[in-house]
Order: structure tokens, then C-alpha cells, then sequence
């Protein structure tokens, strides 16, 4: 089953103004889309609306096919049972997705309870199993979010959207707030455990360098429309729209002054 | 060498009952030559700068301006040091015009030449024109207000802010960071040209190794409140001697690795 296929997405606020328009674009089993684009470009509310996410006094047409479920005009009890298990989302500030009164472990224990329906020891024992397969430590179990990383929350956030085993992981900008090593080290570990699991990814970002290190397809987002998609590796080098040429000349020339001094 | 403009010397900070924020940093900032302080978030680098802006007081050291010891309210100090923030939409006053942010520094400092108000308010008038041109906006932009503009113009209304005093020494805290890379490539083209065009000397706090490299003749690297690293920007970034420096430069995303890789 095709994990996502999106067609003619579009989004309008209640006054008829349209923020997302026509986007279409689908990814297989295992297969890594990026989507890229500057703030206000309609990347994240490309990701709520597949979700069926939208804040209300939206609306989303066409099409979204997640799973093979409809989530345009579901109602919500049918994409409760999407979310999480077909598909789940790691958003960019890891501290407003967790509850600060709760400690972590019992904050992974609820999906995996509410999914899997494990109880007592073996949710003990596979709260753990998800806490190391995010490399870290069984003490963060105890921890509340304020007493942890940031890096180390956004890896909680991780293993929160893989307690379900969903075949499609939608990160938003999952590395923006943090800092370049950690960066690195979440984006190596979600190559890691997507490659593992051989899920698909939707990887949403800013930075073209970010997104074309981890996906093999690009999409470029430009004021809702999509402007161009491809392989990561021609947009890169040889993008034909003007405004993805202009978007990968800034980021070859910030990343130029670099080379030229630590190549 | 010619002297520095502005120095911290074994300069150390700590909050009350706390540990060392920083612990026996030594910086200098020489005319002409940018500075850049690197390093990740609860590192220092924001408290240092705030030390060389005067806003906070080292428990140990000492910073020097030209030479003396920094007393904050000093007129000279003002008008020749001036920050530049990180988010542009919470360091302008929405309220005020741009014309009134820019000339602030002008009143706040009592820069402008004593005379009848008329006259004042026509000499402020000026060189906030002077400023905002300086900075690529134009002269009518001083009639608007902050929301009219883009987060890249409105980087540029608070660097004019900061350059209408004349000063000799801007400090600016991620101040790219919040902004598109391409109007980021701008935004630090301009402040290299201010630079030259202005005789200023930039000290920016960054995390963005590419924009150091762009921008900044000197890089010090600090590793919770310790500079572990400190020379030419050419040298640090080109051939890193420790190995938190060495681990900052491998962990920026570069495009040419994903084009030769995909």
C-alpha cells in the first residue's frame, strides 16, 4: 500500500484565501521526499493538512490519500486510527510536544498502551526497548522534559512517533532548533531508524542542505505552489525553475565561504 | 597590532550562588578586523557579548574599552559600541515609526547638535536618511512602521538603528539566523560592506560557520564559558586544533556532500 499520495491539495483560510495550492505528489514504501521551502511557503501546513491537522476556520480539497484512508473530510474518528499507526509526525520544538507535568517515560507508555494494548511489565519493558533504539539512557524514563536536552527531548519525540510502527514518518523540521552536532546526531539516528524499519519519510525543511542530505526526492514550495520536483541530486546541481536556482545559489554561496576556508 | 578597540581580559561571569557562565576569557576586538565567537547554545556566547556591550558586569576580569576599564554610561562607550539583536520582529517597537527607532540612539545619547528643536528634528531627520540609505532601504521607509516591512528589511531598519550613532563596533547576536537563506546572503553582505564603507568592526556571535566564514577575519570557539580555541578565521576553520572545533566543522550539512552522495 502506497504509504501517502497527495492530489490537487489545496488549503484556504475561511476568507477564501488560498495558502496551499494544487499540491500533488505521493511516496512509496521506504521512499524519502523532502519538502523545501522559505517561511510562509506552505511547508508545514502541507504536513498538518496530510494529517488532518488544519486549525480550525481551514479547509482542505482534493485529495490525501494516507494508507490508502481519505483523510480530506474524515471525521476524526476515522483518522484516530491513522495517526500513529499509518502515519506520525515529529514537529520542530520537541518542548511544546511533550507535556511538561509528565515524566517521559509515561508520556512513550500512553501510544504504545492506547496501540498496542500492553500493560504492566511488558509496557515497562517496552518502554525501555523505545528508549534505546533512540539511544538513550533508562534513566530519562524518570526525567520530566525541563530536566533533559533539547536534543535529548526531540529524540523522545521520535520515539513517541515510532511506538506505533507507522509506515510514514513526517518530520518537521526536526533539527532546527537544535544545536549543528546535535543536528547531526538526530538527523544520523532518524537515518538510522528509517532505513531500520524501512519506513517512508517526508522531511520538511528550510535548509536545502539539511533536506538533500536525507532525501532522495525534493519538492520546492514557493507562496503554497510547488515550483519544482525532482531528484535531490539535479535540483542540487542543475535546478530549472528561477526561484530554486536563486533558493541553491544563496545556499552554495553561505556554504562556498566555508569550503574555501575547511574544505 | 594596533590596539584593541574593545577587550575582555580573564574576564569570568557568574549568576549568584551559581556556577561560571564564562571562566577566564581573554578577547580583543581590533579595528578592521571581525570578530566572530562560535559555539553552541548554553556556551557562553551571549554572555560575553553582553559583558562587551556593558549590559552585565564580569564577577571576575576585566573588560576594556580603548584601553580603560568599561564604565557602561559612558557617553563615548554608547555612541562607539551598539547591538544589533537576533529576531527583528521583537527588537523594533511596533508602535513607533522606523524613523523614530533609527534616531533613538541620536536622542537617548544627546548626539545631535544643540540648537532650536526645528533644528534638531532636522538633523536627526538627515542622518536617519543617511542611515537608512546606508543600509539599502529607502528614504520614505523612515515614514513606516515595523509590520510593513520583511523580516530581511526589518534586520536592516535595526542595523541602521545602530549605525546612525557613528559607532566603531557593532555587536550582533545570531543576527542572521532568523532570517531565509537568501535574503541571510544579503543581510551579511551588507554588514561586511558597512564594515568597509564605515570603518566598523562587526563581533558576531554565530552559530553559522558558513556566515563566519563569510564575515569575520577572527573566530574564537567557546565550549561551556571556556574560549577552547581562538586565531584567524582562515586558521580555526581551516585547520582546527581541538576537538570541539573539529566536531563543529564536520556537523554542518553541506549541499556538496548530499549532490555527490545522491
Amino acid at each position: 500500500m502506497t504509504p501517502l499520495e497527495v492530489e490537487d491539495l489545496s488549503v484556504r483560510r475561511a476568507d477564501g484565501h488560498e495558502l496551499l495550492r494544487g499540491l500533488s505528489f505521493s511516496l512509496g514504501p521506504g521512499e524519502r521526499l523532502g519538502l523545501v521551502g522559505e517561511s510562509g511557503s506552505g511547508k508545514s501546513l502541507t504536513a498538518l493538512a496530510v494529517m488532518g491537522l488544519l486549525p480550525s476556520g481551514m479547509a482542505a480539497s482534493g485529495s490525501v490519500l494516507l494508507g490508502g484512508t481519505q483523510v480530506i473530510g474524515a471525521p476524526a474518528r476515522r483518522l484516530d486510527g491513522v495517526r500513529g499507526r499509518v502515519a506520525s509526525v515529529v514537529f520542530q520544538e520537541p518542548l511544546a510536544a511533550l507535556d511538561p507535568l509528565m515524566r517521559v517515560g509515561g508520556q512513550i507508555a500512553e501510544p504504545i498502551r492506547r496501540r498496542r494494548g500492553l500493560r504492566g511489565g511488558r509496557l515497562r519493558a517496552a518502554v525501555l526497548a523505545a528508549l534505546s533504539e533512540v539511544r538513550l539512557p533508562e534513566r530519562v524514563a524518570r526525567a520530566y522534559p525541563h530536566e533533559i536536552s533539547g536534543g535529548q527531548r526531540q529524540r523522545v519525540a521520535i520515539a513517541m512517533a515510532l511506538a506505533c510502527e507507522p509506515g510514514l514518518l513526517i518530520a518537521d523540521e526536526p533539527t532546527t532548533a537544535l544545536d549543528v552536532t546535535v543536528q547531526a546526531e538526530v538527523l544520523a539516528l532518524l537515518d538510522g531508524l528509517v532505513t531500520g524499519r524501512g519506513m517512508a519519510l517526508l522531511f520538511i525543511g528550510h535548509d536545502l542542505a539539511v533536506v538533500a542530505d536525507v532525501a532522495d526526492r525534493v519538492v520546492v514550495l514557493k507562496d503554497g505552489s510547488m515550483v519544482e520536483s525532482g531528484r535531490t541530486r539535479d535540483i542540487v546541481r542543475e535546478p530549472r525553475h528561477a526561484y530554486t536556482r536563486s533558493l541553491v545559489d544563496s545556499a552554495w554561496a553561505l556554504e562556498g565561504e566555508l569550503d574555501r576556508l575547511a574544505p | 597590532m594596533s590596539a584593541a578597540v574593545l577587550a575582555a581580559h580573564e574576564a569570568g561571569f557568574a549568576y549568584r550562588g551559581g556556577p561560571p557562565v564564562l571562566d577566564g576569557v581573554s578577547v580583543a576586538v581590533t579595528a578592521g578586523r571581525n570578530l566572530a565567537l562560535v559555539g553552541e547554545s548554553g556556551a557562553g556566547k551571549t554572555t560575553l557579548l553582553r559583558l562587551l556591550l556593558g549590559l552585565a558586569r564580569p564577577t571576575s576580569g576585566q573588560v576594556l574599552f580603548d584601553g580603560a576599564e568599561l564604565s557602561p554610561r559612558d557617553r563615548a562607550f554608547r555612541s562607539a559600541v551598539q547591538p544589533v539583536f537576533q529576531d527583528p520582529y521583537s527588537s523594533l517597537d511596533p508602535r513607533q515609526r522606523v524613523g523614530r527607532i533609527v534616531s533613538e540612539p541620536l536622542r537617548a545619547m544627546g548626539l545631535l547638535a544643540p540648537g532650536s528643536r526645528a533644528a534638531r528634528r532636522r538633523e536627526a531627520a538627515e542622518r536617519v536618511a543617511e542611515a537608512l540609505e546606508s543600509v539599502g532601504l529607502p528614504a520614505d521607509a523612515a515614514r513606516r512602521y515595523p509590520h510593513e516591512f520583511s523580516g530581511g528589511q526589518r534586520q536592516r531598519v535595526a542595523i541602521a538603528r545602530a549605525v546612525v550613532s557613528g559607532p566603531r563596533v557593532l555587536l550582533a547576536d545570531e543576527p542572521v539566523s532568523a532570517l531565509d537563506v537568501s535574503t541571510r546572503v544579503r543581510v551579511v553582505e551588507l554588514l561586511a560592506e558597512l564594515g568597509e564603507s564605515r570603518g566598523l568592526t562587526v563581533v558576531v556571535v554565530s552559530h553559522d560557520l558558513s556566515v563566519v566564514a563569510a564575515l569575520c577575519q577572527e573566530t574564537a570557539v567557546i565550549e561551556r564559558g571556556r574560549i577552547v580555541e581562538q586565531g584567524s578565521t582562515a586558521k580555526v576553520l581551516g585547520s582546527p586544533e581541538h576537538p570541539y572545533t573539529r566536531r563543529l566543522i564536520e556537523s554542518v550539512p553541506r549541499l556538496s556532500r548530499a549532490a555527490r552522495l545522491r
